[in-house]
């Protein structure tokens, strides 16, 4: 009895190597490149890029990564094909279908902003640096000073009450 | 005895104006620039005196923002860096009595000649503070050290009467406020005492004067308003 357990429990582990059952055989990845040739794009997996939801999180292909858009980034739009190896070319190859190349547009945009700059929510508004522009515009105003003499020398409290009425102007 | 003075002394200084105000001390005898030419944001310009064409000036502008002053700094940059004549330059940081601000220069050309300005940046509470001195270029080192020490003089504060160092200076101003808001002839009293006002507290600056005047301007107004209803 328990060198049947025994033997049941080394059929099992030995199964991995017999080829019957392969541990990750599911993968996408882990499909012979020569079997990869003979599919079509649709073949392959269309659901991955028609909808990315439908896939197991593990196969889901990871567009943002660098080694995706690397064939675009540094070897041209027409080299890759050949060059990565066939998980990297599974990923990168471009499509005719429509949803695939909008995919891809979509992933190198997200990543070109990740690499410049913080996320979107992180940025400041487009306005910001309005205070800089006008503290700059102002310096920059040739007739500052000449009425400036005049009006101080007359009465300080008239400039007062102008900036008073600025003041309020801008509160309200 | 004296504890029990000084505690209503204390009382009667308490802040009158909560609201965060942000000022500088001009240079001697430079003279505040005409409001009307000032850019929205800009809420103070002081010009130095004199015939030059080109006027030497010190202004102060402000805005809100939720950004950082990391990316405020950046912003400005590339404004700046947008115009082809203009060039920018980040020349580090300098301390400032409110607190530690990004000092940067801006080369441009004018109508009368290149010009450089200095530019400090600073952020507080979601309030960007921008001061910006301007001359000609072949001017502005005569300038930097006054420039500088204007800068060092930024503060921000919840309470202007605390810049009165003197205690009993202190609250013979506040009384005399209180006097003055308390009055139903408040425009005719703030008329006079304007006058004494500006000659009395000239150490602490135009800029400082004038932010104090127009915030008993405003109380007087808003208790008006308030007994009007």
């Amino acid at each position: 009895m328990k060198n049947n357990k025994f033997l049941t429990f080394c059929l099992i582990l030995s199964l991995p190597f017999t080829g019957v059952v392969r541990a990750d055989d599911t993968h996408v990845q882990e499909t012979a490149p020569e079997e990869l040739d003979t599919l079509s794009e649709r073949q392959i997996a269309p659901e991955r890029f028609v909808d990315p939801e439908a896939t197991p999180p593990h196969e889901e292909p990871d567009l943002h990564s660098e080694e995706v858009l690397a064939p675009r980034h540094f070897y041209g739009e027409e080299a890759p094909r050949t060059m990565p190896p066939p998980a990297e070319n599974l990923d990168a190859t471009p499509s005719d279908t429509d949803a695939e190349s909008s995919k891809l547009d979509q992933a190198e945009s997200s990543t070109d902003d990740t690499a410049e700059a913080a996320p979107a929510a992180d940025r400041p508004p487009r306005e910001v640096g309005a205070a800089a522009t006008g503290g700059f515009d102002t310096a920059k105003r040739k007739q500052l000073g000449n009425f400036a003499i005049a009006v101080i020398t007359i009465a300080v409290a008239t400039t007062a009450v102008l900036l008073v009425s600025k003041h309020e102007g801008k509160r309200s | 005895m004296k504890t029990l003075v000084f505690c209503i002394l204390t009382l009667l200084a308490t802040p009158l104006y909560p609201s965060p105000h942000a000022f500088f001390s001009p240079p001697d005898k430079w003279e505040i620039a005409n409001p009307e030419s000032y850019a929205p944001s800009v809420s103070i310009c002081f010009v130095k005196k004199g015939r030059s064409h080109f006027p030497v000036s010190i202004n102060l502008a402000s805005e809100r923002t939720s950004a950082s002053l990391d990316e405020y700094v950046n912003a400005v940059q590339k404004i700046h860096e947008q115009d082809k004549r203009t060039s920018w330059k980040e020349l580090g940081t300098l301390n400032t009595r409110a607190g530690t601000a990004t000092l940067t220069q801006i080369d441009t050309t004018t109508e009368l000649g290149p010009a450089r300005m200095l530019q400090l940046l600073f952020l507080k509470n979601g309030q960007a503070y921008v001061m910006t001195a301007a001359a000609l270029k072949e001017e502005v080192k005569a300038h930097y050290g006054t420039f500088i020490e204007t800068f060092k003089s930024f503060t921000i504060t919840s309470n202007l009467l605390d810049s009165i160092v003197n205690m009993q200076r202190k609250v013979s101003l506040t009384r005399e406020i209180e006097r003055i808001q308390s009055s139903k002839d408040w425009s005719n009293k703030l008329l006079t005492f304007q006058k004494r006002f500006m000659k009395q507290f000239s150490d602490l600056g135009t800029h400082w004067q004038l932010l104090v005047l127009s915030d008993i301007r405003e109380a007087c107004e808003r208790q008006e308003r308030a007994h009007e209803k």
